[in-house]
């Protein structure tokens, strides 16, 4: 069942991605034109370049992006044993943001490269704030308006910044609103390299976290070390979002959507759900940059914007499903 | 009247006195009061057309917003359901925003933001209602709705025009720089009727506290309550919002603070409010101080505050289970 549903989700991941290669505001670009994915095109050639140059990364940063924080979410969600947790509404993603913004505002552009390091630190103290809260962790309402406190603070620190550095402004309006419309240059790679990364730690995770899912009592008697579990789940979530960040600054929503579309498909181990949340991810950040591009003509809404405005109505609906308090 | 409470009372406002004075004295501009309060030239057009309209805003919208929260906190038994956490700050912002790129002027404002929180109001209401009000999904609905309005009012200002947009941004980023008498009067009007509303409707909220049995054992009906109570909140929320743009975390912090400091369980509305009127003063006199050259907002620093406040307080109430 889970086989089929995810071979199902890849085909969609993989029509998304085709979808954003050859849809937006420049039509005439069919499928003959994909040819430039591999050799590089004359520069006579529009539709390739616009292909090779623009559409390429874009489409490259969204799938990334959101398979990253798809993996992620799951990842918290399993560790809190939250339906609601997500490393946007926790405060993760802001924290990766704003270390890369104070970073850019201190010492002045730097290369994607450089960022990897500011994005890991704010991503990291972030989820370390959030398990501070841990006591209350169990309690859904407390881990959600602490994250929105941490969302908050850390948002406004970042217009704060903003508004000393008008020069830094466009440069740092990237990091406040999630978007994939302009990829910064050579962050693409790093990023990937940090999502390899963040998913060798959470595939670590997963086998831990299923034995845990049994009790923690049950998962001490297994073997399983719960303080390196926790450790290895934070980690993971931490680094997934700051490579999720680097190339397409802070996307909310993502992380809680995905593991809900990934256990419709039937994902049971925290294996298969990391893996099929990551596919529901990207597959969500596609569509709604899709959607942002070609739903009103001559105006980008950019992919952040739409992913909030799917993901809001999806936790309100999941709120209103628990009502009952057993969330 | 216990003497304790007077105490704190009459502190609290010698407190306000004390920073609105200094507020009044300070800024880019040094005061010479003399002159000033004989009325004459540059200092007094300073002191009464730019100064004093200033600090009235920051006092009056501070204490709206307090006993907006306040009640809407006791009545919601979580001190963490504040307006403008469960999105009726979100609402009226977004609402004065529409008004501003659709309108093209800033003359609609004020209907915009009372649409607007009043739409955040019903919606947050009636998507979290489920044969009665649970606080729990309230909070949480509130949350989701708020980022959605927040986008809401960022896909407005990528629609307008430069010109338009720079009106709306301003708006969006809350402070009292640009108050004048009207805005004042306007948020003293609201402050005032809304303070007697509240006043009459504080009986009935604070029973609500032994639980809706209790209360209804005593005549009340506690759903209505609640929706009067949470309409008049919305209400005077949105008007705040209006002339100021939207203060994070006011609301949030003035209820809490009041009971905690005098250590009153209740609506407390005369202590939140001057704790509202508090932390605006106190947030308007820190935007006077240039940070690296540049005068950030009133409403960024209610933020910088009011965030670790919320986490110190959701850490208090974890540990107690």
């Amino acid at each position: 069942m889970a086989l089929r549903h995810g071979a199902t989700m890849l085909a969609g991941v993989g029509l998304l991605f085709l979808g954003s290669l050859l849809l937006g505001a420049r039509p005439g670009v069919g499928l003959s034109d994909l040819a430039a994915l591999i050799y590089p095109p004359d520069p006579q050639d529009a539709p390739g370049i616009v292909l090779r140059e623009m559409r390429l990364p874009r489409s490259c940063a969204a799938l990334l992006a959101g398979a990253a924080l798809g993996a992620a979410g799951a990842v918290i969600q399993t560790l809190s044993r939250n339906p609601l947790a997500d490393p946007g509404l926790l405060g993760v993603n802001a924290g990766a943001a704003f270390g890369i913004a104070l970073t850019v505002w201190l010492s002045g552009p730097l290369p994607a490269g450089q960022l990897i390091v500011p994005a890991l630190i704010g991503a990291g103290l972030a989820s370390a704030v959030i398990w501070a809260l841990g006591a209350a962790m169990r309690n859904p309402l407390t881990l959600i308006l602490g994250g929105a406190a941490l969302t908050a603070m850390l948002g406004a620190a970042l217009r704060g910044v903003m508004l000393i550095d008008n020069g830094a402004l466009d440069a740092l309006r990237y990091w406040s609103v999630g978007s994939v419309d302009a990829v910064p240059p050579g962050s693409l790679g790093p990023a990937a390299l940090l999502a390899l990364v963040g998913a060798g730690l959470a595939m670590a995770a997963a086998r831990r976290l299923d034995a845990m899912a049994l009790g923690e009592d049950v998962a001490q008697a297994l073997g399983t070390s719960l303080g390196l579990t926790r450790a290895l789940a934070l980690g993971a979530t931490a680094v997934l979002s700051a490579a999720a960040v680097l190339v397409a600054g802070p996307l909310a929503f993502v992380g809680l959507v995905a593991p809900h579309v990934a256990r419709m498909a039937g994902a049971s181990g925290t294996g298969t759900l990391c893996v099929l949340s990551a596919a529901g991810g990207g597959a969500l950040v596609l569509l709604a940059d899709i959607a942002g591009r070609i739903i009103l003509p001559g105006l980008v809404i950019e992919a952040g914007l739409g992913v909030t405005l799917i993901g809001g109505p999806v936790l309100i609906w999941l709120v209103r499903r628990h009502a009952a308090g057993d969330i | 009247m216990t003497r304790t409470r007077l105490i704190y009372i009459v502190s609290g406002l010698l407190l306000v006195a004390l920073i609105a004075t200094l507020g009044a004295g300070g800024g880019s501009t040094a005061l010479d009061w003399r002159a000033a309060l004989a009325g004459e030239g540059v200092d007094y057009t300073i002191l009464v057309h730019f100064r004093l309209p200033r600090i009235a805003l920051a006092a009056l919208s501070g204490a709206a917003l307090g006993i907006a929260g306040s009640v809407l906190q006791v009545m919601l038994r979580n001190p963490l359901a504040s307006p403008d956490i469960i999105g009726f700050g979100a609402g009226a912002a977004a609402g004065g925003v529409a008004a501003i790129v659709l309108s093209g002027s800033l003359a609609l404002v004020a209907p915009g933001a009372l649409l607007g929180g009043g739409l955040a109001a019903v919606a947050v209401l009636g998507l979290s209602w489920k044969s009665g009000l649970s606080p729990l999904a309230l909070v949480l609905t509130g949350v989701a709705l708020s980022l959605m309005l927040a986008t809401v009012a960022d896909i407005l200002l990528s629609l307008s025009p430069g010109l338009q947009a720079a009106e709306a941004a301003r708006f969006l980023t809350g402070g009292f720089s640009g108050a004048d008498w009207a805005g004042v009067l306007g948020v003293a009007a609201v402050l005032a009727a809304g303070w007697a509303c509240m006043g009459w409707l504080s009986f009935s909220v604070d029973r609500l506290d032994t639980g809706d049995e209790i209360a209804r054992a005593h005549g009340l009906r506690p759903d209505r309550v609640r929706l009067t109570a949470a309409a008049l909140s919305a209400v005077i929320v949105s008007v705040s919002v209006s002339v100021t743009g939207p203060l994070p975390f006011v609301s949030f912090l003035a209820g809490p603070l009041a009971r905690g400091i005098s250590g009153k369980a209740g609506t407390c509305l005369g202590l939140s409010a001057l704790f509202g009127a508090l932390i605006c003063l106190g947030a308007d006199s820190l935007s006077r101080f240039p940070v690296a050259g540049t005068h950030l907002p009133a409403g960024l620093f209610t933020a910088m505050i009011g965030g670790p406040a919320m986490l110190v307080l959701l850490v208090r109430q974890g540990g107690r289970g």
